[in-house]
């Protein structure tokens, strides 16, 4: 026969409809969020996984100096054990003079023919079809202002921009290979037909040449090996040739083509990390609802187990509420992931990466992950505190005896304390276990909410001290060594500038490998302060930034190594100095030491600092910088970070307030809801609204804000380390910091949150009944 | 007179499930005197008790006391009235209980600008040596006798009881009885005593018996017996 406690499920569910309502929407919410960030991640990943083949994407290009003969494209072919195909991208780059601000377009040929590599993938308008038509990366286009139908200058030619493109060699518009960080309106892409291509003239040209392996390495080890294989082949071929190699890049190492599906996968690392969380709240949020439950239907229960009803029976009633809400949540939460948030979380991608269009695919491991798993965890949690608590007789039961048994004897407290305050301490230590969970859930809920406020405050932060500590407004860095116009006429002080040296090095810790920037400076510097170490010492001694220090734990006195990227040689440096440069990971040598250091002839530089733009006053001729380092450059880690993962923070704010929101009425409304009889009892003993507030109210207030203080500097520290841990996966190094004000703002978001809740809570404590506590044994 | 109590009316439900349960009830106590409430199971004694107490309200009539009526008071009022007037004993005692014997009786103590000793009516019950215990440790009869004291200890001008030996054996309920004829004759408090047990009625000064949501009698009890001297 069907079981009449059955009929009491929508009475249940109607009288707790607060309670199984916040779980609700939390759970769906939560499911929502990571299934719909789970499966736009991996079907945008999935797409970029078959996009390899689909538009044919290189191994790896090199750029070479002059244009490569035929015969040697056909040695190149197969000058390793690793055959290789090779197609030459030739590209045009320049300043696009007719956009809001300045950029730079690298601009290839249409990629049209059957043989090209990196074919392009059309996301809106039409491919270029007459020589005066262009298509730009959709991205360069957006930030830079400009859309379909608009026309822009390149290199003294006018075009019409007739579509927006994805390449796949650009997903991220990474100028060079190994840069700290893109900036999708400095730097883009775009393609004309081969006509328009090849009808400028050869000032302004590359010569990259991308290449695929006859058979695709599988890893990125075995990428390493054959791509170190290939270059040690390589070089000799281009150099007897009178050739020189101006850059080479296998895929693996190229950023442009990798660094989205990365940021992707940190991202659902990310998400996942934050599901987990989510997952353990609400498993003290369900353990602990399990236990109020059955407490307050305590005297039910025992008169129910003492006429019969067997243990199993009432388990699975107790069980089957939560699980048919827990279940509902799933399949809510599982059609929301799947339609707004995907699409949320693919805008969000596709504002930062020009990736190509993707489908939707089912993701079953998502499935398990964010609807499976917490649903037999919270199964599991519910039936195992079930049991737990059925272990107790039916007399335990009737006798409301179904607390821990230790406690039986009755804590004393010194009576002159005010009754009062007695009574308050009293309902502090009779729901321990309930305010215990309310701190632990304040420190989860704060640990999200802070992850969501500090990374805005900490990237402009970043950006001031960036701005501040600057060396000097623009950096040149020339491609070969040129007096400045008037610096030979005696009168160096006229003009603003000052030599140096530059030399790109690599740091390697660990798995993680990272360029650091290693500059010679000239005695006594009007830019940067260092001290001179001298050349003498076998080890030399250098000044570090104290980015590098940070990143890499290094103090005064450390002995570090760092290697050239291409050649197999490695120099050993000590500590000498931290200095204030967040910046860049980079070192400082004199000028001496430096030329010594890397064989070059005393004097040799490679740059001059200036506060003035050089090129403008005509002090410094164009064509001999290979490039400008200018304070955009050192914000660019800052401003993509904001632009790739902003959005994620709001989320994560918001939710955090949600959770907090969720735990603590769930809790305060538990310790209410227990006292239910002795609330309307000393009602009707003639206790004002606000005396019953300040014993029942008040002892959680006093908790939970004790929680908030105590938990947002927690939350913060623990937030560091995390900040700490995740930027060991980025180039460049942004030190975690918290704003003065943040702490007490986060503190009053708390409070404030927690007032809603208590007014609700006071409300509750109003609107009580006085006959409840004649009503309940009757 | 103290309290008045004037043609009250009280149906609970509505329609088919309406129950008439207080068909006009008309009744006035003077102060100082021990009124017994006696009728068959669901006469509506608790009912009429819970409106005098303010925890519920009547359709029709009023309560009036020291000639102020309840039911012109406001939510805010009705506690204070409850706060200054009454005290209430409840047949299942209603302890609270995270609070120790002692710290029951003192929240009833705190309420009131005249309570009494909270020690003095701890021996007086013979709760002193119980006083640290929880309710959960204590015997019913001590359950209840804590929650004579909570009543009491406010020295409250009306003690409402409903049924307080209802769950007691013989002895026991026999010592809460003269509990409360003591504390009576001690502090001169006007008393309601609801009981379904007629010997009781022999230490009242007053007896009323309700049947069918009437008052079928009411007199004044003139050969009182001590409580000591009752037996069942
Ligand atoms: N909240 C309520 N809703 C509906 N009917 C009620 C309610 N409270 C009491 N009643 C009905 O009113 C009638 C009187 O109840 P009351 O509790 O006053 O009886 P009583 O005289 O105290 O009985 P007992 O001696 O058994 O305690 C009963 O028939 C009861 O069913
Ligand atoms: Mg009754």
């Amino acid at each position: 026969m069907n079981n009449p406690l059955n009929r009491r499920f929508f009475r249940e569910l109607k009288d707790d409809i607060g309670k199984y309502l916040v779980i609700f929407i939390f759970l769906a919410g939560m499911i929502a969020i990571v299934s719909g960030f789970l499966v736009a991640g991996e079907s945008m990943t999935a797409a970029y996984d078959e996009s390899y083949e689909k538009y044919n994407v290189e191994d790896g290009n090199f750029v070479l100096a002059n244009e490569a003969s035929d015969e040697d494209i056909d040695s190149f072919e197969t000058a390793s054990q690793y055959n290789t195909v090779i197609y030459p991208n030739f590209y045009q780059q320049g300043e696009v003079s007719s956009m809001s601000s300045r950029a730079t377009l690298r601009l290839y040929s249409d990629r049209t023919s059957s043989e090209a590599m990196n074919k392009v993938c059309l996301i809106e308008g039409n491919m270029p079809e007459n020589e005066d038509e262009i298509c730009l990366d959709r991205n360069f286009a957006i930030n830079n202002e400009v859309t379909i139908g608009d026309s822009i200058t390149f290199l003294g030619r006018d075009f019409t921009i007739c579509g927006y493109v994805a390449m796949p060699d650009y997903c991220a518009p990474f100028e060079k290979p190994n840069e700290t960080m893109f900036d999708a309106r400095i730097f883009g892409t775009g393609i004309v037909t081969q006509d328009a291509f090849d009808s400028f003239d050869d000032t302004y040209i590359h010569y990259q040449y991308s290449w695929r392996y006859e058979t695709t390495p599988k890893n990125d080890a075995k990428a390493k090996t054959m791509g170190d294989d290939y270059l040690e082949k390589l070089i000799p071929i281009v150099y007897t040739g009178g050739n020189s190699l101006v850059s080479f890049t296998p895929d693996y190492m190229n950023q442009a083509i990798s660094f989205p599906d990365g940021d992707i996968t940190k991202d659902q690392a990310m998400i996942i990390t934050f599901m987990y969380l989510c997952i353990v709240i609400m498993a003290f949020v369900f353990a602990i609802t399990a236990n109020s439950t059955i407490l307050k239907e305590s005297r039910v229960i025992g008169t129910l187990r003492a006429s019969g009803y067997s243990k199993v029976e009432l388990i699975l009633h107790y069980l089957a509420l939560p699980m048919f809400v827990v279940l509902l949540a799933g399949i809510v939460g599982n059609i929301c992931g799947y339609t707004v948030v995907k699409d949320f979380a693919a805008n969000m991608y596709y504002r930062s990466y020009s990736l190509p269009t993707y489908v939707t695919l089912w993701n079953t491991n998502a499935f398990i992950k964010t609807t499976i798993i917490p649903l037999v965890a919270f199964f599991v949690i519910e039936l195992v505190s079930l049991i737990w608590k059925f272990r107790f007789s039916p007399l335990d039961f009737l006798r409301q005896n179904i607390t821990s048994s230790k406690r039986k004897k009755a804590i004393r407290l010194n009576s002159k304390i005010g009754i009062q305050s007695r009574f308050r301490l009293r309902v502090i230590l009779q729901n321990l276990p309930n305010y215990a969970m309310i701190f632990i859930g304040v420190f989860f809920a704060n640990v999200i909410l802070v992850f969501g406020c500090v990374l805005s405050p900490m990237l402009s932060h970043y950006a001031d001290t960036i701005t501040s500590s600057l060396l000097c407004e623009h950096q040149y860095v020339l491609k070969n060594q040129v007096e400045l116009a008037n610096s030979n006429e005696g009168s160096d002080e006229e003009v603003d500038a000052e030599r140096f040296g530059i030399q790109s090095l690599i740091i390697e810790s660990g798995d993680w490998k990272e360029p650091v920037i290693t500059y010679g400076i000239v005695p006594n510097s009007r830019y940067i302060d260092i001290d001179n170490f001298g050349t003498d010492d076998e080890i030399p001694i250098v000044s570090v930034s104290n980015a590098l220090a940070e990143k890499f734990n290094l103090g005064v006195g450390d002995v570090f190594t760092l290697d050239e990227e291409f050649e197999n040689r490695s120099y050993e440096f000590e500590v000498g100095q931290v200095i204030d440069f967040p910046g860049s990971i980079a070192i400082f040598m004199e000028e001496d030491a430096f030329n010594k250091v890397f064989d070059l002839e005393e004097g040799s530089f490679s740059g001059y600092f200036s506060n003035t733009n050089l090129v403008d006053e005509g002090i410094l001729d164009e064509s001999n910088v290979a490039t400008e380092i200018s304070r955009d450059d050192y914000l660019k880690i800052s401003r993509q970070l904001e632009i790739s993962i902003g959005d994620l923070m709001q989320l994560f704010s918001l939710f955090g307030i949600l959770v907090f929101m969720l735990i603590v009425y769930l809790l305060s409304k538990i310790v209410i809801e227990k006292n239910a009889t002795s609330i309307s009892m000393i009602k009707i003993l003639g206790y004002r609204n606000g005396e019953i507030n300040k014993i029942y109210v008040a002892a959680t207030s006093i908790i939970v804000v004790l929680s908030i203080v105590i938990t947002v500097p927690l939350a913060s520290m623990l937030m560091s380390y995390l900040v700490e841990a995740l930027f060991m996966s980025f180039n460049g190094w942004i030190p975690y910091y918290a704003p003065p004000l943040l702490l007490p703002e986060m503190c009053g978001i708390g409070i404030v949150s927690y007032a809603v809740i208590a007014f609700f809570m006071t409300l509750r404590i109003k609107k009580a009944s006085l006959s409840a506590a004649l009503k309940i044994n009757e | 007179m103290l309290l008045e109590i004037n043609d009250i009316h009280k149906k609970f439900g509505s329609g088919d499930s309406e129950v008439q349960v207080l068909k006009g009830i008309d009744i006035s106590v003077e102060k100082g005197e021990l009124t017994v409430l006696l009728g068959p199971s669901g006469s509506g004694k608790s009912t009429l008790l819970n409106i005098i107490g303010g925890i519920d309200s009547a359709d029709y009539g009023y309560i009036a006391i020291n000639g102020e009526r309840t039911a012109d008071m406001s939510e805010k009022a009705l506690t204070e009235y409850r706060r200054k007037h009454l005290g209430y004993i409840f047949q299942q005692y209603n302890l609270i209980p995270n609070l120790n014997v002692k710290e029951n009786i003192e929240v009833g103590a705190y309420l009131s600008d005249n309570s009494l000793n909270v020690d003095e009516v701890l021996r007086t019950l013979g709760l002193y040596e119980h006083r640290h215990k929880l309710p959960n440790q204590l015997s019913g009869g001590q359950q209840q006798r804590t929650a004579i004291g909570r009543a009491v200890v406010k020295n409250p001008d009306i003690l409402l009881c409903d049924e307080p030996t209802g769950a007691l054996d013989y002895n026991t309920s026999k010592e809460i009885l003269q509990l409360i004829e003591s504390i009576k004759t001690k502090y001169g408090n006007t008393i309601i005593m609801v009981t379904h047990n007629s010997a009781i009625k022999n230490m009242a000064d007053r007896v009323i018996r309700l049947h069918d949501g009437k008052v079928r009698e009411n007199y004044v009890n003139t050969n009182r017996v001590a409580a000591a001297d009752l037996d069942w």
